[in-house]
């Protein structure tokens, strides 16, 4: 699968069950997923989209938490490597969500990609291709934004494809790489209600050194309204939203400035609020500060340039330096750079693992067998846990979790999000399927044989290999077949093989393997012939399949090949299987296990 | 035992289709889990499906905590209560885990033919070698259902206990009053001895 497709929704009415069957009449072959984000819809909306699209994964909050913390739960809860984010109420034209998919696969995670937004009528449901948008403008003074055309922004050429670098990123149809995605620190949890997300975001990406590149051959249609109908949309809400970003991106004179200005422009009484919105905004803002400041650590601490690059490159009057004192951007770039720590997020917060099973001894191994569980554990008191890749979690919040790892052999991503501070954490599981079975005779068994007669026999352990995982979450069986059969053994010749039922496997013994809960018999039969006795043999080739104990189809791993002998000599006979064997002479005593 | 705390459950679970308007979903989805509970319980003891028992412990892992109020953690307590006490009616204290049944088995000899080990009994032809190998495969069968039952819980059992240590830790932060009523909860219950022990031992991060 190639994409997660995260469609954030809040009370989105039918316009909601629209979007998600215009993505999937205009996606074409693309393989991808389709996550809902709801931010606690109580119109109906969800349940519908439950009836209408099975293959949805609705992802919800329980109280609503805003656009931002919408987007971040969506872009938690994706399996895959690219993400495209759409909101609730849009519809793709033909061949975008394609189009965007393989613009993410050539740049990997060097750059965000958005595309030509474009009117969408949401009665008619229906594009007007005469109302595009492009790039997308902003200032940093007032966070003002605005429409770019094509011809007003900067040609870039991105492996082989014509992209237009774009100032800012608008957040109703975008793509990017998972990697660049946490990178960026991921949408603000923490912005309320709806606004500046996006901005913040697109932000992040110049400043980090990652561009935002327009595609006008994706099109997408996006309803533009006029005022909020399906929500409210405080203004003190969208006040504080831009003293996070501001606090986030600005260094501290200018942050300064910023909110001097901010202030005198939303100080200002209204009816509704004789105070003006700041003092309401300030005090949000100042309660969910803490959360600010952590991100704001990081992304000074990795970005390559400040906003007075933003400022210069985009040409706005706003933050400047005098230019007797201002640096060479060239010059400044390279110092940021020399200073910039780690490309990734200090590890502030980690995930450890244990194995379940106790051997082998080395339980922090992070290849593991199919269906082994780990018990994982946070840094902190609680996380948001996610997974990418097979297995499963047994729970997706937390201090503690179990993954347990599938059937399918892989590698499993786990990430833990804690909030106190914001940190996020990966371990990936590399997850193996038994390779063989190393046989041993049964310790205390002797060999199966009666004098003078051509058989031969013993008990035998069975270990699945390699010894350096568990397989003890396993069941194995062994499948009907029939003999092939020579010389003294021909009367055998076509018999079947008739397993018993599926046996448990136990824990791993050191240096062998894990240990299947049953004693194999392997003997050769007697056809109760007459001396002499022809050379011969009598061999199975027996597959092998493993189940998870707690239950799935059986997959075979392996073939063995169990055979008894009689040599050339005629007198030395042989059993084998798996490693295993014995030998004795048809004149040795009777004697069995 | 067993039963009444899955009753328990059950009760406490009642209110779940009438309870008023005005509860999170995230209430609901907890109360979901729970009901859940009850069902898997209740499957695993008619049907000895080891499998109903894992989505009963399903349900008790994938309850989110965060959100749980004191009434939502007494019955969560009793849910933990009622899967113990189902595995401790379904353990059979004799089980040897070495005591391992066979794979297949080696016919008897008749008329000084033995057929290879494993051999379908349909391709032996003396009637009374057929039935002795028959009477044979069949108590193999037996014990190998008992084994791998009874090994099959053993897996279950531990997860349970490091679920609960997960449970019991988080109660212990987020809600200390609750965490001692664990305490009275699995020293009351009718578990057995060691399972009391080892459940309190697990509550102290021992």
């Amino acid at each position: 699968m190639r994409a997660s497709v995260i469609v954030a929704a809040h009370n989105e009415g039918d316009r909601l069950t629209r979007t998600l069957g215009s993505i999937v009449e205009t996606a074409g072959k693309l393989d991808y997923e389709m996550i809902v984000a709801d931010d606690a819809s109580s119109d109906g909306s969800i349940d519908e989209t439950r009836k209408r699209f099975s293959r949805a994964r609705i992802v919800q909050h329980s109280s609503r938490k805003g656009a931002s913390a919408t987007k971040a739960l969506g872009a938690e809860q994706a399996q895959n490597d690219i993400l495209v984010f759409m909101d609730g109420h849009v519809k793709p034209e033909a061949g975008a969500l394609e189009r965007l998919v393989g613009n993410i696969e050539r740049l990997g995670d060097s750059a965000i990609v958005t595309p030509q937004i474009v009117a969408l009528n949401p009665n008619k449901w229906r594009n007007d291709p005469r109302q595009a948008g492009y790039g997308y403008g902003l200032d940093l003074e007032s966070f003002d934004c605005w429409w770019i055309t094509l011809p007003r922004m900067n040609a870039a050429w991105r492996q082989g494809r014509q992209f237009y670098e774009s100032p800012a990123l608008i957040g109703c149809a975008l793509a990017l790489h998972r990697d660049l995605y946490h990178r960026l620190w991921g949408f603000d949890r923490d912005m309320r209600s709806w606004g500046v997300e996006d901005l913040d975001f697109g932000l992040k990406a110049w400043l980090m050194g990652y561009p935002i590149l327009h595609d006008p051959n994706a099109v997408v249609g996006h309803r533009f309204q006029q005022d909020f109908d399906n929500y409210t949309m405080p203004i003190e809400d969208l006040i504080s939203n831009q003293l996070r970003m501001a606090r986030k991106h600005f260094t501290e004179s200018i942050w300064s400035a910023w909110v001097t200005k901010a202030r005198e422009r939303f100080s200002g009484a209204s009816s509704d609020r004789p105070e003006g919105p700041w003092a309401r905004a300030w005090e949000i803002f100042q309660k969910g500060r803490a959360s600010a400041e952590v991100e704001r650590g990081y992304l000074h601490a990795n970005r390559i340039r400040d906003e007075l690059w933003y400022a210069e490159q985009f040409g706005q009057s706003w933050p400047r330096l005098e230019t007797s004192t201002r640096q060479s951007l060239t010059a400044r770039e390279a110092v940021i750079a020399a200073a910039r720590p780690s490309p990734t997020p200090p590890p502030s917060c980690r995930i450890t693992s244990q194995t379940v099973a106790t051997v082998p001894a080395n339980r922090n191994r992070t290849t593991i067998g199919v269906g082994e569980e780990v018990t994982l554990t946070f840094s902190q008191n609680n996380a948001a846990w996610s997974l990418t890749g097979p297995g499963h979690l047994s729970a997706t919040s937390g201090k503690t979790v179990i993954f347990t790892a599938s059937a399918t052999p892989g590698t499993a991503r786990i990430m833990a999000r804690g909030s106190s501070p914001p940190c996020t954490a990966t371990i990936q599981f590399t997850t193996i399927a038994p390779s063989g079975v190393t046989g041993r005779r049964a310790p205390g068994t002797a060999v199966r044989h009666t004098q003078n007669r051509p058989d031969s026999g013993f008990k035998a352990e069975m270990y699945l290999t390699p010894a350096t995982v568990s397989f003890q979450f396993l069941s194995i069986k062994e499948l009907d077949v029939a003999a092939v059969a020579t010389g003294v053994y021909a009367p055998f010749n076509g018999t079947g093989h008739h397993p018993g039922a599926p046996t448990t496997v136990g824990a791993v013994v050191a240096g062998l393997g894990s240990k299947v809960n049953g004693i194999d018999n392997i003997y050769s039969g007697d056809p109760g012939t007459a001396a002499p006795f022809a050379p011969g043999a009598i061999s199975f080739a027996i597959p092998w399949q493993f189940q998870l104990q707690s239950g799935g189809p059986f997959v075979t791993f392996t073939t063995l090949n169990q055979r008894s002998a009689l040599a050339a000599d005629a007198t030395t006979l042989t059993s084998a299987k798996a490693g295993a064997g014995v030998s004795v002479h048809v004149s040795d005593p009777t004697s069995g296990p | 035992v067993t039963n009444l705390a899955a009753a328990a459950v059950g009760l406490l679970l009642a209110c779940f289709g009438m309870c008023p308007a005005g509860h999170s979903q995230s209430w609901r989805s907890q109360m979901a889990n729970l009901q859940h509970l009850s069902t898997h319980l209740r499957s695993f003891q008619s049907s000895r499906s080891l499998q109903s028992l894992r989505q009963a412990l399903a349900d008790l892992e994938g309850i989110d905590l965060h959100q749980a109020d004191e009434g939502t953690h007494e019955q969560i307590m009793n849910g933990w209560t009622a899967l113990f006490g189902a595995i401790d009616q379904a353990t059979d204290s004799t089980f040897a885990p070495t005591d391992v049944p066979e794979l297949n088995l080696v016919p008897p000899t008749a008329g000084g033919v033995t057929y290879p080990s494993g051999v379908d009994p349909a391709a032996i032809a003396d009637p009374d070698a057929r039935a002795s190998y028959e009477a044979d495969l069949e108590r193999n069968r037996q014990k190998a259902e008992r084994y791998h039952f009874q090994y099959g819980l053993l897996p279950i059992a531990n997860r349970a206990g490091l679920s609960f240590g997960s449970y019991a830790a988080h109660v212990g932060a987020n809600a200390p009053a609750m965490k001692e009523r664990l305490h009275p909860l699995i020293r009351n219950s009718a578990l057995r001895d060691e399972t009391k022990q080892h459940l309190l031992t697990i509550i102290e991060g021992r």
